[in-house]
């Protein structure tokens, strides 16, 4: 992942105080920047490798999976076994197949999701920072009247008035994650307004724009990235949340939070077909989570001296 | 409520609590049910009646309620045969012209006394077009309704139609009171959210919409010795799992369930589940007005495509039969399994399509509904489809924006289900002529209009039987529609209530007329 926020020439004081450091940590290679990572913070490594392997699963799913999503030749509700090693549910479909096929439907989510309200709400609050002034609180207190809502009562607003589609439950869950996003950018625009570099920029006659990009945008960028990883979880989160309710992937889509939603009615005769989907969203959730995380104590300098 | 303060009772124990669980009973106990040797259950429903006006009544979810509270002029036995309700006999003496003695001494829950003109206010009710009643078409060769004196009222029909007599058993044919109907509407239109006001053996209390119906016993009802319990809660639960928790609770002694319920609680202590064959069908229907549909070789393709089978074993847990247009065991009037013509052939649906045109199939949308077990039903329709090479996308829509589509024929091809039926006529005359109401397939042949007319005014049984079946053939022919099975039916009792017997019924009955709640010892 790239750094530039330590490339520019002055930094927030914070930023400032850990620079000797970032720049040791720089000079040294890619290869033994990650293994200086994964020597520190082995939490965060495995999380990583699980969530490389979440994306090797959804690209190749296609080959992984013995049968395909809609087959529904086995015998219903048979327990795991060999030829089924997490069983199969109530049309006789292969519950490791659908498992294995839903990753790609929740990596999309977060795919799809996370850059609307990236752009979006980054893009926003961005440009509430710099602005400022009325701009500044018209769009700030709309962020606040979208964060007001708990986000999953918002998203399941926004897809019920949409109609029932993934389509239509990423474009809610794109929305409800756009304030978080607007909130991350616009903080470290008003710190990073204030500094020095940024005045010299306007008294060597910057324009707007190349002040914006050039000098404030790779600032801010270090937070929005973190928070992109940490939103992409809760992007799946919520479209597991959507499915499950029936508003988001229609059937036979393999998504894991309808598969959670259709096992519930045959939870005490087949519990396997709860089991594998809840199994799967927990793993990718927490991976996704533990990753963020790792990502934030290595980019903030604070906690990057004690890693 | 009894039921909080019976699962109290055995929680608590011990005289030392009995202070604190009368307290908190006081507190539970609605105004109308503070004597405590009153009875009382809760019924747990799986959906919210629409609205509580029996005339416009649509689909069972309201008649299940409703024919607690009102009643028609005759009424269905627990084999599906006419019998008298609220006439007491009626005559026939040309087929133009029926005659109804009514019942004396019938009161109304406001205690009015049911006369002819209460009858006559009640079907002019069903048969002015702006009621828009929904059950319009089984009353619909009424050409005029005479009061004779106040017992006794006459029907001029229009053309012969034997039906009359069944269909004055549904909801749609409910008898209101004329002067409480009156009154009611002296303030605009009749709030049917907040009143009602039957000669059934239970009377309205109070309607919570989304959550609850309360319902009390009718005092004066004509029907002696029923109902037996005193206070019926009408609980509203959609989910079927927060009904199966209810039950093990006893926060409810009674509901509605389904197959996969069925095998869940089908163990547990103190529940009984009562099923068997029943008469409701799951079945897909086709636009015929839209292309490929309107053609008959991709309806006949499907036909021998698609696997009815895969239906009664994935959705229903193999508690199901075949059927054809008419619920199997229905009368004499449905087609014997083994004569229907279902064999499997997926190889000859692929010809049959190159026949008409699709080679490589064709994309269609099949829209779905997402409510049990029609939502199961969907996803093995779609499976079916994409065997022949049809590439179906499957959309599924809760009831309010399904409706819609549908009464906009705004549609390919989707899911829906009957079996409220009293008479053969009524599936075969509403779903099926040129031009009813209630066509949703767009379905229209001159040879079936016509068997359809014969058999309206047919009224020797055999004749009427053999008319049916040729009828039925006609259908499985030209495929408007896929009928995927008839299904069983499934409630749930707990201990606490007894002398519920599920009858084998075309159509949803006051279920707890016989019902009584079981003594505490």
């Amino acid at each position: 992942m790239n750094r530039p926020a330590t490339s520019s020439p002055a930094e927030s004081p914070t930023l400032a105080d850990a620079k000797p450091d970032l720049g040791a940590v720089r000079q040294k290679s890619t290869w033994s920047n990650l293994k200086y990572f994964a020597r520190r913070d082995l939490i965060s490594t495995s999380a990583a490798i699980l969530v490389a392997l979440l994306v090797l699963v959804a690209i190749f799913g296609k080959w992984i999976a013995p049968y395909s999503a809609g087959a529904q030749d086995a015998m219903r509700l048979l327990s795991p076994e060999r030829a089924y090693p997490f069983g199969t549910d109530n049309y006789g479909r292969d519950v490791y197949s659908r498992v294995i096929l839903g990753t790609r439907v929740s990596l999309v989510v977060g795919l799809i999701c996370v850059p609307i309200g990236l752009f979006v709400g980054g893009g926003l609050g961005l440009l509430a920072g710099f602005i400022g002034g009325k701009f500044d609180m018209v769009v700030m207190r709309l962020m606040d009247i979208l964060f007001g809502f708990p986000s999953l009562i918002l998203a399941i607003l926004i897809a019920a008035v949409l109609g029932a589609s993934l389509t239509n439950a990423m474009i809610a869950i794109g929305i409800v994650i756009i304030p978080i996003f607007a909130r991350t950018a616009r903080g470290p625009v008003l710190s990073v307004m204030q500094r020095e570099y940024i005045e010299s920029a306007r008294v060597v006659g910057a324009s707007r724009p190349s002040l914006l990009f050039r000098h404030i945008l790779p600032n801010v960028a270090t937070p929005l990235i973190i928070q992109a990883t940490l939103s992409f979880s809760a992007a799946m989160l919520d479209e597991a949340a959507l499915s499950f309710l029936g508003l988001g992937a229609q059937p036979p889509t393999p998504s894991w939070g309808a598969m959670l939603g259709d096992a519930r009615a045959y939870f005490e005769i087949a519990p396997w077909m709860a089991i594998f989907p809840g199994v799967a969203i927990a793993l990718a959730v927490l991976s996704l989570n533990l990753l963020g995380d790792g990502l934030r104590d290595y980019f903030d300098p604070r906690t990057r001296s004690r890693l | 409520m009894s039921n909080p303060v019976i699962s109290r009772r055995t929680l608590l124990g011990g005289s030392a609590a009995a202070g604190a669980g009368l307290l908190s009973s006081l507190s539970y106990t609605p105004y109308w049910a503070a004597a405590q040797d009153r009875s009382s259950a809760v019924f747990s429903y799986h959906a919210d009646p629409a609205s509580l006006d029996p005339t416009t009544c649509s689909g069972t979810n309201c008649a299940y309620i409703l024919n607690h509270i009102y009643e028609g002029l005759t009424r269905l036995d627990s084999d599906a045969n006419v019998e008298p309700g609220l006439a007491e006999s009626w005559e026939n003496p040309d087929p133009l012209t029926w005659t109804f003695h009514l019942r004396p001494g019938v009161l109304f829950q406001n205690g009015a006394e049911l006369t002819a003109d209460d009858v006559k206010y009640s079907l002019d009710r069903v048969l002015d077009p702006a009621t828009a009643g929904s059950n319009l078409a089984f009353f619909q060769a009424i050409e005029s309704v005479e009061v004779v004196d106040p017992l006794t009222v006459t029907l001029h029909l229009s053309t012969p139609n034997v039906s009359i007599l069944a269909s004055m058993a549904v909801t749609g044919g409910s008898i209101l009171n004329k002067a409480w109907a009156e009154e009611q509407l002296a303030g605009g239109a009749i709030d049917f959210t907040s009143v009602a006001n039957g000669t059934g053996p239970y009377g309205l209390v109070e309607f919570v919409s989304g959550d609850r119906i309360d319902l009390v016993r009718h005092e004066s009802y004509w029907d002696t010795g029923t109902p037996k319990i005193d206070d019926v809660t009408w609980k509203i639960m959609q989910e079927m799992e927060t009904r199966v928790a209810a039950l093990r609770a006893r926060t409810a002694s009674f509901a509605t369930i389904d197959a996969t319920a069925g095998l869940q609680v089908g163990s547990d202590n103190g529940i009984t589940i009562h099923s068997g064959p029943g008469f409701s069908m799951p079945v897909s229907i086709h636009n015929v007005r839209k292309a490929p549909y309107d053609n008959p070789l991709v309806r006949q393709a499907i036909a021998v495509g698609v696997d009815r089978q895969a239906v009664i074993d994935k959705v229903l847990n193999g508690e199901g039969s075949l059927t054809g247009p008419l619920p199997t065991g229905f009368g004499n009037w449905y087609i014997p399994t083994d004569e229907l013509p279902y064999t499997v052939d997926k190889d000859r649906a692929k010809e049959l399509l190159a026949e008409a045109g699709y080679p490589d199939g064709f994309d269609t949308v099949i829209l779905g509904l997402d409510t049990p077990p029609y939502d199961q039903v969907g996803v093995v329709y779609q499976a079916e489809l994409q065997s022949i090479g049809i590439n179906a996308k499957l959309e599924q829509t809760e009831f309010g924006a399904w409706l819609e589509k549908i009464h906009a024929f705004d549609y390919d091809t989707h899911v829906n289900g009957y079996g409220s039926v009293v008479d053969p006529e009524h599936v075969l005359g509403r779903s099926f002529r040129c031009g009813s109401d209630g066509n949703f397939p767009g379905f229209c042949n001159e040879e079936y209009d016509e068997l359809l007319l014969q058999m309206q005014a047919e009224s020797d049984l055999a004749a009427r039987e053999q008319l049916t079946r040729q009828m039925q053939d006609i259908l499985l022919e030209d495929a408007p529609f896929i009928w995927w099975c008839t299904a069983f039916d499934y409630y749930a009792t707990t201990d606490q209530i007894t002398g519920f017997e599920r009858a084998i019924h075309p159509y949803p009955r006051e279920v707890f007329k016989q019902v009584s709640v079981v003594e505490e010892s």
